[in-house]
């Protein structure tokens, strides 16, 4: 049975959301908290509340509190109303349903997004694994910092819910994106610790030089390993976006693999998303 | 900024709020009131708002509050926002810009001063009387800090006031391929400042394309300094753009922008405005990989994706990355009239497939998924060179897929994308095998349903493949089968008799394929229309162009055959796919002499 966290839901919605899905789920009911704890639930359902800069609030607060794993996040509110789902979506919601919405779409995304994700292809360890060591060893040797490969899962689009992240567009033989993003502390000690200062003398040179350079090593150190193969790239010049709830396109028909990684008790993490010139 | 914007009074002071609202109307502005941060927001989410004036003293809050909600909200942070300050308090000043303020206004404040300052940041608009002369300021200096990076904004009031040219789309860019939107909010003859997310350092070259109207103007410069507080805020970057003539042009549109009373005269294309919202730094799509450097096709041109997704679309985005029985669904391929197409891998046979996930339209229907499900297991057994294989169908979480042979290669809707209209000879080659695959098909008492370039494949290798068996359906061979499920079949292509829920036969499907070869030897479909009705209504009533017409290389022979297949009669249309082969055959006969 899966289990879903419901933030501030009404009966009404507890009652919608449980006959949507069959009622094969377990819903919890907690009242929004800051840095309230996500783990060991699959999904979380938030009702809007009439102030939506509340609810973009929390969402925001909620999609931190997941620590970049997969957690659907659904807004669901109860009739439709003029203010753009884009708000919510860019926030940090994964869906935002509307009760009066055709009952069956709506079970069926929500049954959708509790679908167990896949694990990777063997073909796609071929690639990510190489990413994934790359990007321990560049922590390592670059700010003597212990990265953890946590979990992978695929993602339908490239959404950067970091505070500060690092793109790498690649080109080539293979062609993807590639994209690195941290949330600010984390990012600080790491930056501070590449460049040997103290984390309060970080100006914005420095973190654009940090993050261009991490993702500069990850994507170069990994390049070199696929030469000859279907996914050797060449690199572009570096972009560092601040801020989170960016998205940025991809390659049309490209998996986009998420992966987490853990430096302590904090986390990040890298996108891959990379389409081989000729696939087989 | 549009004529009729409103200006947004806050205060909890209604002394301090009347008088201050009596001198702007006499000045010509349209003001709202309001005492505390919910009215206000009440406001904001009702009226385009185009310039708030806030105390720190609210009702309810602080100013500053107030400021950093709407910092956090992509459809509000980019509305001005004016702090009044106590005479005795200027250090929260500071504060406020800190936090995104656009300016401050000491108060008590004289009349005069107070309208010239409002006037700097926000002109009358044509709506709006005149009853001074103060004209906007033009080509404000870009702040001197040049080389440095500035941590803490200082008090910005002489040099980075938001002005007219916030309506000014642009995008900024480091490799030329990434653009991350920006927010103009300044312009000298040396370059730009802007508020964007894309962070960078003194020296950083940049490309910056600025929307205009008709037109597209890419430039390149470098960032000569930065503002920078933290990551929940745009960096404000000064852009020294080279000197070309490029720059020029666009410098004395934006330099005439800030001058005119009236800027939605000038040639400049407010995006917010057609968006019909305040599109923020962090809510726009941006379009990496589809748009390149060189390509002056319209910025975001992406917008699209950020319009409410169809919930069909919606359901398939929420399988991208899961598995579904022994089916890995790894790619999102796209989407059609009856179902989502997934690249997805059997993990039972290791081998490659396509997972099409059913409509929830289609898969609501308990008797439908019932037929479906049935049907399907019929078509799997069909088996012919020309068809792609079902693997297998089934059903998780109430969500109904089935597997299929993977293709490699591309769609008849591809080629007719391409090449506009197909070879003649290539065209009768395919048009003959289709037939001969679907004589196949009814000779098994199957009717395919959606008959369509989509659903008709060339491999790599040149091999005919007809996909999508999804929505077939099996007769008795004897009477017609009474279309119980409604209308089934794409739009552009469907027979009348199933329009009209008569019963269908193998005559439907010859309709569709006529329609889809008129559409493969002419370039376009038979029909079009401002929407799905109407479509369906040309069907019903009007007869396609003669194929001839619109492609003259065309023979009479085979326009007169597409014409048979497509009458509006089953009765009239040909019989079976023999028939048309037999027609057919002499045609492809004469290309291949001419050829």
């Amino acid at each position: 049975m899966n289990k879903i966290l419901g933030i501030d839901c009404s009966p009404h919605v507890n009652k919608s959301v449980l006959e949507l899905l069959g009622g094969k789920v377990s819903i919890h009911n907690d009242p929004f908290q800051e840095g309230m704890s996500l783990n060991g639930y699959e999904m979380v359902i938030l009702e809007a509340g009439r102030d939506q800069q509340y609810n973009v609030q929390q969402i925001r607060s909620l999609r931190y509190a997941s620590n970049f794993r997969y957690l659907p996040i659904i807004l669901v509110r109860s009739t439709g109303n003029h203010i753009p789902s884009q708000v919510y979506i860019m926030a940090g919601a994964t869906e935002v349903l509307t009760l009066s919405d055709s009952p069956h779409a709506c079970g069926q995304i929500l049954n959708g997004y509790l679908i167990p994700n896949r694990k990777p292809l063997q073909e796609e360890w071929e690639y990510l694994t190489p990413f994934v060591k790359n990007t321990c060893n560049v922590l390592e040797t670059m700010a003597s910092l212990r990265a953890e490969f946590e979990d992978v899962y695929f993602s339908n689009g490239i959404k950067m819910f970091g505070d500060v992240s690092g793109i790498m567009g690649l080109s080539g033989n293979a062609e993807g994106t590639l994209v690195v993003t941290f949330y600010w502390n984390l990012a600080q000690k790491v930056i501070a610790k590449m460049m040997g200062i103290e984390e309060d003398k970080l100006d914005a040179e420095l973190i654009h030089d940090g993050v261009s350079e991490i993702i500069n090593m990850i994507s170069g150190s990994t390049k070199r390993e696929f030469v000859g193969t279907p996914y050797h790239f060449e690199i572009t010049l570096p972009s560092v976006v601040v801020g989170s709830g960016h998205q940025i396109g991809h390659v049309h028909d490209t998996a986009i693999a998420v992966l987490i990684f853990r430096v302590d008790s904090q986390y990040f993490s890298l996108y891959v998303s990379i389409k081989p010139k000729t696939t087989t | 900024m549009h004529h009729n914007t409103y200006i947004l009074l806050i205060n909890r002071d209604k002394r301090v709020l009347e008088t201050t609202h009596s001198t702007l109307c006499k000045a010509g502005y349209l003001v709202l009131k309001a005492t505390d941060t919910d009215d206000a927001l009440c406001l904001l989410n009702a009226i385009r708002i185009g310039l708030i004036i806030c105390d720190n003293a609210l009702r309810d809050s602080t100013g500053r509050e107030f400021l950093t909600i709407l910092k956090k909200d992509p459809l509000l942070l980019s509305i001005p926002f004016i702090f009044f300050v106590p005479v005795n308090d200027r250090e929260r000043a500071s504060e406020a810009f800190a936090i995104g303020a656009s300016d401050f206004i000491v108060h008590p404040l004289d009349d005069k001063i107070l309208i010239e300052r409002i006037r700097e940041i926000m002109p009358l608009g044509p709506g709006m009387h005149h009853d001074t002369t103060i004209q906007a300021g033009e080509d404000t200096a870009l702040p001197e800090t040049s080389g440095k990076v500035i941590l803490e904004r200082d008090d910005r009031r002489e040099s980075e006031r938001k002005c007219p040219l916030a309506s000014v789309h642009i995008e900024i860019s480091r490799d030329g391929v990434l653009w991350m939107p920006g927010q103009l909010q300044n312009i000298n003859r040396q370059g730009i400042f802007a508020e964007t997310s894309l962070l960078g350092k003194p020296g950083s070259v940049l490309h910056i394309k600025i929307l205009l109207s008709d037109e597209i103007r890419i430039l390149k410069g470098s960032i000569k300094h930065i503002t920078f507080s933290n990551p929940q805020h745009p960096t404000g970057i000064g852009i020294e753009i080279e000197e070309t003539q490029d720059w020029r042009d666009a410098h004395e549109m934006l330099a005439a922008l800030m001058r005119t009373e009236d800027p939605e005269a000038m040639d400049i294309k407010d995006l917010q405005t057609d968006l019909g919202t305040h599109d923020s730094i962090n809510t726009i799509i941006l379009p990496y990989h589809k748009q390149k450097m060189p390509d002056p096709s319209p910025l975001l041109n992406d917008v699209g994706m950020m319009s409410e997704e169809t919930l069909d679309v919606r359901f398939y985005h929420s399988l991208v990355g899961k598995q579904l029985g022994n089916y890995k669904a790894v790619s999102f391929i796209g989407a059609g009239t009856m179902g989502g197409v997934f690249k997805g891998w059997d993990v039972a046979l290791e081998r490659t497939v396509a997972l099409k996930v059913i409509s929830y339209k289609l898969s609501s229907h308990e008797t439908f998924r019932n037929m479906f499900i049935k049907e399907a297991r019929t078509i799997s057994q069909l088996n012919h060179p020309n068809i792609a294989h079902i693997y297998y169908i089934g059903n998780m979480n109430e969500i109904i897929f089935f597997a299929m042979e993977f293709i490699h290669g591309k769609t008849l809707a591809d080629l007719i994308k391409e090449y506009h209209n197909l070879d003649i000879s290539r065209g009768l080659q395919y048009f003959i095998t289709v037939c001969l695959t679907l004589d196949f098909v009814s000779k098994k008492n199957i009717i395919h349903r959606d008959v369509k370039p989509e659903n008709i494949m060339i491999t790599d290798k040149g091999m005919l493949k007809v996909v999508d068996f999804g929505v077939a359906k099996i007769t008795d061979g004897r009477t017609r089968e009474i279309n119980s499920d409604g209308i089934v079949g794409s739009p552009l292509y469907i027979s009348p008799d199933c329009i009209k829920g008569h019963s269908v036969d193998c005559r439907s499907d010859i309709y569709s394929l006529g329609a889809t070869f008129y559409h493969a030897f002419s370039g376009s479909p038979p029909f079009e229309g401002k929407d799905t009705e109407d479509v369906l209504r040309k069907h019903l009533h009007e007869n396609p162009v003669p194929l001839q017409q619109i492609n003259p290389h065309i023979s009479h022979g085979l326009s007169m055959i597409i014409r048979k297949m497509m009458d509006k009669e089953p009765e009239n249309r040909y019989q079976n796919y023999q028939s048309i082969i037999d027609d057919l055959e002499p045609l492809m006969a004469g290309n291949t002499k001419f050829h």
